[in-house]
């Protein structure tokens, strides 16, 4: 699985992937993968002009290699609802899964799943700096994404 | 290596030459004489022998002036040869009708011995087996005056090319094809193809390993500024305090302030360490992402997918006779059920799907404990900025009740703040890596430590290529530097040698006559004694010159070549003959003289002493046939006034 | 055994007598060469190898650059 970033992600997080401290150990991929969950969230996918154009990591990092299986799971849900796919044609769905899925990856993912996970991760990138400026810091960045998630549900301030 | 003949024959040839062989037996004999009278072939055979020696290409005309009769459709010419003692036999087959000729070889080597189409010989005798060179060895009368003829490069070419130094020519040109080789490859990697291109990366290398220092120079100087400022910013904060608890009440407040935000500041570490690892569980980021995979679980779950017919069974299932249902598989139903297996999921992606329901299925969240921390590290972080403005405020009534030394200090440390950011800034755009950063930092080879050595490298590479190519030119021209003087000496000195060999054998066929080679340029130089070059010479002399010069040419020659001549005595006169006679037989390993029988008095009669001699005498007994006989007897006494006509 | 003429022979040795700066090993190999150019026994790796053996003085610029190259 060839992981690429979406453009200008890497200015947006640098005050908060900082390599030297020790304490803060939010890495590239973490960037990456809520850029995703958001694009995901919103079945939209992005474009491939709005991705880097160079691989900055191959497979899954050790934290997330436990949520491949679930991370599939929601690339299949999304890809079923964005092409509005019916609950109940269950060979279309088959067909869909048969698409997605390659069982010798680490990722679960064919090559189209891979694919379509990147642009995921494009769309959601954008909807994250929609809602928020580029972080000062990792906390507030972490309060940040929670809203981004839970705007229907204010926190208390 | 050695050629020597062993015998030839003609098929069909005019001049009486039906079918007529000749042996030189195994054990060949050191000198042939092979007596034929004028119009009997002999002219003939020599064509015949240099065609056939050289692979020449005859014109139809010439190919039908051999034919012996209209009836005749087809003729041959075959020699019998060993090279290095091995046995060939070369064919010249013509084709009468359509003037046409092919050319066969047989050797011993290849499929016992059957004949292959072309002329086969081996590579090392192929310069030597040319048109022109063969006039050499299997002599052609009129060569005599042409070695002399100034403008032709006749008696030189000879030398280099039976000596082998046109092979040097070759060495030299295969070193010119690799360096072309070795620019092409180089201009493929980088334009430097000359010596400007080592100038040019030389000069980029060195400018680029100036800025490295200049860079790493730059480094230094902010992390030492870096160090300086946070010094400074410690420094302030100690002096801040310092005046602050100057003043009792403040000093108590500042000190709660600082155990506060310690404490906040570690609370909102362990805040982070927990968000960040709810964050990595995306079934914990909001109960929707949950929803949703509990939902596809069950969904798969009640489509009954995946199915647990997979593609294997249906796969398994046409190899089979009989279907499960009884019915027999035939080619037609093979073919629907494979068909219909790619439309199932093969068996490890049921299994992979499988472990995705059982982990949807068990995904447990709460999705409200990161609303929990969420809310929590909110609030912290509110804590701070109120903690925060609160040390602020009492810098502040501090500054406000007249202590300007800590107005002066607090200043000095926003500005301080900001230099550090300056320098944050700089040191980045210094020292990424990034690729994509480097790109919104404008940072390049000229501001930045990583680009500027990925340049050094970059040029080091390039100089590298282009000294190599610089190099391996001005190798290879030494190279063949060496190889055409060393041509040129080697050339030089083969002359001299020939030229003094002429000399000597002329010193012996022409004692009386000033006869010698002056030089052999081009072409076999005479001088005359004090006077200008002789240019008016005899046929006799041109003939005595000539085989002077062949014999001292080819008899120590890298590769023995047989001397075959037509009539060699005929021109000379008696003295010259006797000379000739006596001389150039020795020279040697073998020889094959077509003599007629005027010749034999003065010539042929020296070899009657030899040993290893063979006579042959042929003569035409009619129109189109030919007798044979062999010995010294019959050819002694051979009169063609006997033969009938 | 590769031999050359006397004369060809002679006329290497002359040359290779005032070619001072090259090693014995060069013009031990660029004899064979030149053997084996007559006997057309040779294959162009047999000559590059030669070439690559010859010493030159890139004019003076060599040892600098030959000096750099071992640095780096």
């Amino acid at each position: 699985m060839s992981f690429l970033l979406p453009q200008g992600c890497r200015a947006f997080i640098k005050n908060i992937v900082a390599p030297n401290d020790g304490a803060k150990k939010f890495i590239l991929f973490d960037a990456f993968y809520c850029s995703l969950m958001v694009g995901i969230d919103a079945r939209k996918l992005g474009i491939k002009e709005d991705l880097e154009s160079e691989v900055f990591l191959n497979g899954y990092p050790e934290d997330y290699k436990g949520q491949a299986d679930i991370i599939a799971g929601l690339l299949i849900d999304a890809e079923l609802d964005r092409k509005a796919i019916e609950p109940e044609n269950k060979a279309s769905i088959e067909r869909e899964m048969t698409r997605l899925v390659n069982p010798t990856a680490t990722t679960r993912l064919s090559d189209t799943g891979n694919d379509l996970l990147n642009l995921y991760a494009a769309s959601g990138f954008k909807l994250i700096q929609d809602s928020m400026m580029a972080p000062a810091s990792l906390e507030e960045f972490l309060v940040a994404y929670y809203q981004l998630w839970h705007r229907d549900s204010a926190v208390a301030e | 290596m050695e050629l020597r003949v062993l015998g030839w024959r003609y098929e069909n040839i005019r001049g009486g030459l039906r079918n007529v062989e000749i042996d030189l037996g195994a054990g060949t004999s050191r000198w042939t004489l092979v007596q034929m009278p004028n119009g009997t072939g002999k002219t003939t055979t020599m064509s015949l022998f240099r065609a056939t020696f050289s692979g020449e290409n005859l014109s139809a005309q010439t190919v039908r002036d051999l034919r012996a009769s209209d009836e005749v459709k087809q003729g041959l010419f075959e020699m019998r040869l060993a090279i290095d003692a091995r046995p060939y036999r070369v064919q010249l087959r013509l084709n009468f009708e359509d003037g046409s000729h092919t050319y066969w070889t047989a050797r011993s080597e290849t499929r016992a011995g059957g004949l292959e189409e072309g002329l086969s010989l081996p590579t090392e005798l192929r310069p030597l087996l040319t048109p022109d060179f063969t006039r050499l060895f299997v002599f052609d009368g009129e060569l005599a005056k042409e070695i002399r003829a100034v403008g032709k490069d006749r008696a030189a070419g000879a030398i280099r090319t039976l000596y082998r130094l046109d092979r040097l020519d070759d060495l030299n040109r295969q070193v010119r094809r690799l360096v072309e080789a070795q620019q092409q490859k180089a201009a493929a990697i980088s334009s430097a193809t000359e010596k400007k291109g080592v100038t040019r990366w030389k000069r980029a290398y060195d400018a680029a390993l100036d800025r490295k220092v200049a860079l790493t120079q730059e480094q230094r100087r902010l992390l030492q500024e870096r160090k300086g400022l946070d010094a400074r910013s410690e420094e302030l904060t100690s002096l801040i305090n310092a005046r602050i608890v100057q003043d009792g009440s403040l000093k108590t407040r500042k000190d709660a302030l600082e155990v506060e935000r310690e404490a906040l500041d570690k609370r909102v570490l362990n805040l982070i360490a927990q968000g960040m690892s709810l964050l990595r569980t995306p079934a914990k980021i909001h109960p929707r992402l949950l929803e949703r995979l509990r939902a596809l679980g069950g969904k798969l779950t009640e489509l009954k997918l995946p199915k647990t017919i997979s593609a294997e069974f249906f796969r398994e299932l046409a190899e089979q006779p009989e279907c499960v249902c009884g019915r027999p598989v035939t080619e037609h139903v093979k073919e629907a059920i494979l068909n219909r297996a790619n439309i199932y999921l093969a068996e490890d992606q049921v299994l992979v799907i499988n472990k995705m329901k059982l982990a949807l299925r068990e995904s447990s969240a709460d999705a409200t404990e990161f609303t929990t921390v969420a809310t929590a590290l909110n609030g912290a972080l509110r804590d701070l900025r109120t903690n925060r403005h609160a040390q602020d405020q009492i810098e502040q009534e501090r500054i406000e009740s007249g202590d300007i030394e800590l107005e002066r200090l607090r200043k000095e440390k926003t500005t301080n703040e900001r230099s550090l950011e300056i320098n944050d800034d700089a040191f980045e755009k210094l020292t990424t890596r990034d690729h994509a950063r480097q790109a919104e930092l404008r940072a390049d080879e000229s501001n930045n430590l990583p680009c500027c050595e990925a340049e050094i490298k970059r040029c080091k590479q390039r100089l590298e290529t282009a000294t190599d190519t610089v190099r391996f030119g001005q190798q290879a021209s030494y190279v063949q530097k060496i190889v055409s003087e060393t041509s040129a000496l080697a050339l030089e000195r083969l002359r001299e040698r020939v030229r003094l060999a002429t000399n000597e054998k002329l010193a012996q066929l022409v004692p009386s006559e000033a006869l010698r080679v002056a030089r052999i340029s081009g072409a076999l130089e005479l001088e005359s004694g004090r006077t200008a070059t002789k240019t008016g010479v005899s046929e006799g002399q041109s003939l005595a010159v000539a085989y002077a010069f062949l014999t001292s040419l080819l008899a120590e020659a890298p590769t023995k070549l047989p001397f075959i001549v037509d009539s060699p005595a005929v021109s000379l006169d008696v003295q010259v003959r006797r000379e000739v006679g006596d001389l150039i037989p020795g020279l040697f390993d073998q020889m094959i003289m077509f003599v007629i029988s005027s010749e034999r008095e003065g010539f042929a009669d020296a070899f009657y002493e030899r040993e290893n001699v063979k006579y042959v005498t042929l003569w035409r007994t009619g129109e189109e046939t030919s007798e044979i006989h062999e010995g010294l007897d019959y050819f002694k006494t051979f009169h063609q006034v006997d033969a009938v006509a | 055994m590769a031999q050359l003429h006397p004369d060809l022979d002679t006329a290497l040795t002359e040359t290779l007598a005032s070619a001072t700066d090259q090693t014995p090993e060069f013009k031990r190999r660029l004899r064979r060469l030149i053997e084996n150019a007559t006997k057309e026994n040779l294959a162009d790796s047999d000559v590059q190898e030669v070439i690559e053996l010859a010493f030159v003085d890139l004019d003076g610029d060599a040892d600098e650059v030959i000096n750099l190259v071992d640095l780096l």
